[in-house]
């Protein structure tokens, strides 16, 4: 078995703290959004709550950013830019993961502390942390205070413009949960990638 | 005010006008033979019975004279035989009239009337005397004289305002009066001269607007101020307050009002009418509320908004788009008020005087007749734009209460809406009724009808950008495609266990066959 450093404490917190973050902005999202149709809380309760879980999250992003600029391993992040080359890869993997996991195949990626994300992984992790969670919590600032934000949110076309901005990028993120705490559970055990996840080591079987 | 009284010339050209002209010199005594009218009549009055000029004696001299003829008439009639009844017949009626006089005007007398007031009064005291005009209408001529007695007109005297009134015209010129209203809108002009600063207050109003226009019932100064009977502070006692007049049933809201109760009870701090309204610069409600009402509620309630932002997420935004009244009027019907405003300026769309565009573009839009539609809504401004090019039109909309008076029923605060869901949530009462407006010249809203959808419509991201209820005016298709985000975001896993499940079936089929 071979054991590799991949998530240093500072991403495994920002990780945790960003996922209960996710999962209860999007249980009060869904409390201010529908109310009356789940009656966890009350309207107040909930944006309240999501007022404040907001700014957390958006602090712990600063936590990742941080960590990212300060730290030779933000190459995690760095586009290749090679397209034939990423294209390739990207095949590869998901050759992997519609066909070969399920037949015995080894995974094309390795898991290197500067190499962490498979193709598809890194396209879709710098699209989500660069640009759609930066917007989301940018809206999510703008709805916040609307008032004091008046210029902003005109700007971009109004409170119903930015909001629904928001709940698209919302939508986006039930999706992207599913499916990242799915492949997540796609280790060799199935717990491998959560259990890397808590200790920063990644095991190869 | 004092020396216009001293300086009233009543005696001088009321009385001396024709019939008892040396009676009218005659205060305090009266020692010289009559000349006047009476005396071409035939009648030879002789006041040297009389110690002054009693008003009732004025009176009675022009009873069955020229005030007949003009159209004038007492209730109490003299036919023209009794004033010919003699020397001794005279005087009488003298003494008769006089005792009916100190009845009239028995507390004007003790009080703060003049001299020559009580002259006046000597004839406009006796009830029941008035004048028709052309078209039939009762002008009343009957000043109650106790009621002036008390009034602070007494100040000013009759002539004060009555200056028109010729010494040798009156009271046998006929005026051409076509109505009461437009003798009496003629005659407001008077209250200038010493209210020239509440009078143009008042111009500037929402009710002369209406005079303006025409309407019979828009209020000009004797409507609101008994210009002899006015009073100090008349207008700050609930049961006199002259706006119930014509806003009953706004009175009665505020009657039952936290204010009204409050004001009951002797809280002179709770706000009447004026309190909030202003007593003479009145603009239309809505401009008020845009223009500062709001800003006058929060005169006393000073910590408005600190006190929202405690418990009020958006307190700001909420106070800015959604009435006092649309929470603190609890149980009243609401609605949406989708205002035009100029995008660049910030200013609602007005109809231009004369040149109305908004209802025919509007009606022009609804091609159906049931209100417009969210589509109707977006091509009405494109339409309303391209009237004015360059001007981009766009709606702001604003939460307020369905009828004015319903404004007025402002409940305690513990009894405010205070449960979010009460607006945000889908269906919500308050969403149900929708309507586009732009403003008069003179303030007053033109509303045309919307159907409620138009909130909730992906078409309005465009044309309501300004309002937006989180909850309640939620698009729809953004909704459907939270769910398939749902739904698409779980069948991923299962999607992808079944292709292993597949994949691996088929495998072992093949090596099987291999």
């Amino acid at each position: 078995m071979h054991k590799t450093y991949v998530h240093p404490l500072p991403v495994r917190l920002w990780h945790w703290i960003n996922a209960v973050g996710f999962l209860l902005l999007i249980l009060t999202g869904v409390h201010i959004r529908y109310v009356g149709v789940f009656d966890l809380m009350s309207f107040r309760t909930a944006v309240t709550l999501h007022n404040w879980i907001g700014f957390v999250v958006i602090a712990d992003y600063f936590v990742w950013l941080l960590f990212y600029l300060t730290s030779d391993k933000i190459v995690n992040y760095v586009p290749d830019l090679n397209a034939r080359r990423l294209f390739t890869k990207a095949f590869r993997q998901v050759r992997y993961y519609g066909y070969g996991m399920f037949v015995g195949e080894k995974d094309p990626h390795t898991v290197t502390p500067y190499d962490k994300f498979n193709p598809m992984q890194a396209m879709l992790y710098s699209v989500v942390m660069l640009i759609v969670a930066p917007i989301q919590f940018y809206t999510g600032i703008l709805l916040w205070d609307v008032q004091r934000f008046s210029a902003q949110v005109e700007f971009f076309g109004g409170v119903r413009i930015v909001d629904t901005i928001h709940v698209l990028i919302f939508a986006f993120f039930i999706v992207y949960i599913f499916m990242h705490a799915y492949l997540g559970a796609l280790g060799r055990p199935w717990t491998a990638h959560y259990k890397a996840m808590f200790t920063g080591w990644e095991e190869e079987h | 005010m004092r020396r216009l009284r001293d300086a009233a010339v009543l005696p001088a050209t009321l009385c001396r006008a024709r019939l008892c002209y040396p009676i009218a010199l005659a205060a305090p005594t009266i020692r010289r033979p009559v000349r006047g009218p009476l005396f071409a009549a035939g009648i030879r009055v002789r006041g040297t019975g009389l110690t002054h000029h009693n008003a009732a004696a004025h009176g009675a001299a022009h009873l069955g004279s020229e005030m007949v003829g003009m159209g004038i008439t007492l209730s109490m009639k003299i036919s023209r035989k009794t004033a010919f009844a003699g020397r001794h017949g005279l005087f009488v009626l003298a003494m008769a009239a006089g005792l009916a006089g100190w009845l009239v005007s028995a507390k004007a007398q003790d009080t703060a009337l003049s001299d020559p007031d009580k002259a006046c009064l000597g004839c406009h005291g006796m009830e029941g005397m008035d004048k028709k005009a052309a078209n039939g209408d009762s002008i009343p001529l009957h000043v109650p004289a106790d009621i002036f007695a008390k009034s602070v007109h007494t100040a000013v005297g009759c002539t004060g305002c009555h200056y028109d009134i010729k010494a040798d015209a009156h009271p046998a010129t006929p005026k051409n009066i076509t109505s009461a209203r437009a003798f009496s809108v003629e005659t407001v002009q008077t209250c200038r001269n010493c209210h020239d600063d509440k009078f143009k207050e008042w111009e500037n109003s929402i009710h002369a607007s209406l005079v303006r226009d025409g309407n019979p019932a828009a209020p000009i100064c004797s409507d609101c101020h008994s210009p002899h009977g006015v009073i100090k502070n008349a207008a700050s006692a609930m049961e006199s307050v002259p706006c119930r007049g014509c806003h009953s049933d706004v009175y009665e809201a505020y009657a039952g009002s936290v204010h009204g109760k409050l004001r009951e009870s002797g809280q002179i701090m709770a706000p009447l009418c004026a309190g909030c309204h202003t007593a003479h610069s009145i603009t239309a409600a809505n401009v008020a509320m845009e223009l500062g009402l709001k800003s006058i509620c929060t005169g006393c309630h000073a910590d408005t908004f600190e006190k929202h932002k405690t418990w009020l997420p958006n307190a700001g935004l909420h106070l800015e788009t959604v009435s006092c009244a649309a929470c603190h009027a609890p149980g009243v019907p609401r609605q949406v008020n989708l205002r035009l405003v100029d995008q660049a300026t910030q200013k609602r769309i007005a109809e231009q005087s004369g040149v109305p565009r908004f209802e025919a573009a509007a009606r022009a839009n609804d091609g159906r007749g049931t209100g417009l539609g969210p589509v109707e809504v977006w091509t009405l401004l494109r339409s309303l734009e391209r009237d004015k090019p360059g001007d981009q039109t766009v709606l702001l909309g604003r939460l307020e209460v369905q009828k004015g008076a319903d404004a007025h029923k402002l409940a305690a605060k513990g009894k405010a809406v205070s449960d979010c869901g009460t607006c945000h949530r889908q269906g919500a009462e308050a969403f149900q009724t929708v309507s586009l407006s732009v403003a008069r010249p003179d303030g007053r809203l033109i509303r045309y009808g919307a159907q409620s959808d138009v909130l909730s419509s992906i078409v309005s991201v465009d044309s309501i950008k300004g309002f937006y209820a989180i909850g309640a005016t939620r698009i729809d298709l953004v909704d459907y495609l939270v769910i398939l985000a749902l739904v698409g975001g779980a069948a991923i896993p299962v999607g992808h266990l079944l292709l292993g499940w597949f994949v691996r079936r088929a495998n072992r089929r093949g090596a099987a066959k291999a």
